[in-house]
């Protein structure tokens, strides 16, 4: 099932497709956080996530939740290469009275959880889902992609508090930890010091990984048990705008229209 | 259906609304199958029976609201219709960009109770009064708001959030002995309002407690020879416009009376009917006035606010003999 060198293929494809859907929007788009998610997200549908795209709403799927739900150009991507829906539909991004606005909008039958977008509120969301899942004697799980600069909003914490008092085993919370928010660097912005000890103060088993390597993603991911009392947390650091040059680190990428120039400059990087 | 009679009624009246809402939350339990939430108030809300009952059913998350909306937000995403309560403005204000985003973009299941609204809370203050909770939420689309005006008639508007598909708000006005308004059986349905009394000189739209309030104010003018009708408009959204145009058309001057902020409750609502459908009727707005003002007992802030019985009479008196 792991095969790095597909994966490494897909991931390609991906941040190709990426940049072909923010370039045709001919507007302003989530290139940053979208490129650092590539291969988390990649990894997540290719090897983790348990669904059925001819049973969309199958009750025993694994529920994803793009909780920074500004990144969604990975996450559609990766929803066209897990066949929720064809390549066409990817070109609906961002059309008008379409079902794939630049933040999540719940729809089942695309293999969308949740409406995203205002940041924060993605764990509680598969909190709860969790919570259901013990009542009905159901053994999904539930993975929740979520970005360090959206860990400022403090019902992050909250639900926190809440997954590790119920001991959720089933639940992987990954931080995309790509350094940067809209306004800087994320140690600048609000240094929160350590994300490791946050964590497991509260009840998480914390792994760390290089987001952009599928080995360590993978062996976080093998290492994991579902039934041990303990939310998961993976902390994926990755470079905002991974892979094209001049977006790595560089902030202005965040959320930006491109230029034909670069626009070109991109796709030959990304051959 | 709880039989609405005077013995229940009286029961219910001197548990007050919270504890007709656990009350009704534990009884209707056996029949429905809902799963229960609250933010560190399961005591307050009168749900320690609930809890102890039905201990798969309820989760406490803590004092934590945007989290107590949310995990209800994933739980009724599974498919079950979830209660959620805290104090009105902990559960509204607090915690509206949750309450926005997972229960009315994503139309979830989820029954807010927002409890000891209005002005319950007394000697607490403004930090705890729900004045503004109905307001609020009445911007945010797709959200059903209903205020009981008694102890029964909350039982019968949770029993009706039951099986009521869709987010919603019930907002608890009213303390202990809360005064009776129903103590013999009547239907009632989310979305329609219910005249209580029929009059020639003016109408009273209400809901909440000050329903009772309002009926021995029509009382008391009706020996002066003034007829009043009284309106229990319960159901803010979706709004009874039909049956309030009604009465708008009958009178040149409505009233309406309610524990809310003067903004964007039953007074907006029916000002914007009357303004939309060029009604042309005059009105008179009793409601929390639009700042914060000095606080104090239940009483205290009935009185002024104009919401007694005898405050509602007098200005209704002084009103229509100024309009001559």
């Amino acid at each position: 099932m792991f095969d790095e060198n597909l994966l490494k293929d897909k991931a390609k494809e991906s941040r190709q497709l990426i940049l072909e859907l923010a370039h045709d929007t001919k507007g302003a788009a989530h290139f940053g956080g979208s490129l650092s998610s590539v291969e988390m997200i990649t990894y997540l549908y290719s090897c983790f996530l348990r669904y059925d795209t001819k049973d969309p709403a199958n009750d025993e799927r694994d529920r994803f939740i793009l909780s920074k739900g500004h990144c969604v150009m990975s996450y559609y991507v990766a929803l066209y290469q897990s066949g929720f829906f064809d390549r066409e539909k990817l070109w609906e991004f961002e059309q008008d009275g379409g079902p794939l606005l630049s933040h999540p909008v719940r729809n089942l039958s695309l293999g969308i959880e949740s409406s995203n977008g205002s940041l924060g509120q993605g764990l509680s969301f598969a909190v709860g889902q969790q919570l259901a899942a013990r009542q009905k004697g159901l053994g999904y799980r539930n993975v929740v992609l979520m970005g360090d600069g959206e860990c400022n909003e403090g019902s992050v914490w909250e639900s926190a508090m809440a997954a590790g008092h119920y001991g959720i085993s089933k639940l992987v919370a990954v931080i995309d930890c790509n350094g940067l928010q809209s306004d800087g660097f994320t140690k600048d912005v609000l240094n929160i010091k350590e994300m490791f000890s946050h964590w497991t103060a509260l009840g998480f088993k914390v792994y760390q990984v290089n987001g952009h390597d599928f080995n360590e993603i993978h062996k976080a991911f093998s290492e994991m048990d579902f039934d041990d009392g303990h939310p998961k947390l993976v902390i994926s650091d990755t470079v905002k705008g991974k892979g094209i040059s001049f977006m790595e680190n560089n902030n202005v990428w965040h959320h930006e229209p491109i230029t034909e120039e670069l626009y070109e400059k991109a796709r030959s990087e990304l051959q | 259906m709880a039989e609405i009679n005077r013995v229940n009624a009286r029961m219910w009246s001197m548990l007050g609304a919270r504890g007709t809402f656990g009350l009704a939350m534990l009884e209707l339990a056996a029949k429905y199958d809902f799963t229960v939430l609250s933010a560190d108030l399961c005591e307050s809300s009168g749900l320690a029976k609930f809890r102890d009952n039905y201990s798969s059913r309820f989760y406490n998350v803590g004092i934590a609201e945007q989290d107590l909306i949310g995990v209800a937000a994933g739980i009724a995403s599974e498919g079950q219709n979830v209660f959620s309560t805290s104090f009105a403005p902990f559960i509204t204000a607090r915690c509206l960009d949750q309450i926005r985003m997972n229960l009315a973009y994503m139309k979830m299941n989820v029954k807010l109770v927002g409890l000891s609204s209005g002005y319950e809370q007394g000697n607490s203050g403004y930090s705890h009064y729900g004045l503004e909770d109905a307001g609020i939420l009445n911007c945010i689309p797709d959200i059903t708001i209903v205020t009981p005006a008694d102890c029964s008639e909350i039982y019968q508007c949770v029993e009706a959030a039951m099986t009521y598909e869709g987010p919603m708000y019930i907002r608890l006005t009213g303390g202990r002995f809360t005064p009776p308004v129903y103590t013999g059986d009547y239907t009632f349905t989310i979305g329609k309002g219910i005249p209580l009394a029929e009059g020639t000189d003016t109408v009273i739209f209400t809901c909440g407690t000050p329903t009772a309030y309002a009926m021995k104010a029509a009382k008391v003018l009706n020996k002066e020879g003034l007829s009043v009708s009284v309106v229990n408009m319960h159901t803010l959204r979706p709004f009874d416009t039909a049956l309030a145009e009604e009465y708008c058309r009958k009178f040149g001057t409505v009233f309406t009376a309610e524990e809310h902020s003067c903004k964007n409750g039953l007074g907006t609502a029916v000002a914007e009917l009357i303004a939309e459908k060029g009604l042309g009727c005059r009105l008179v707005k009793i409601a929390a006035p639009d700042r914060y003002e000095k606080a104090g007992s239940y009483d205290f802030m009935m009185k002024n606010t104009g919401l007694t019985p005898d405050a509602i009479s007098d200005r209704i008196r002084k009103e229509l003999s100024a309009e001559g």
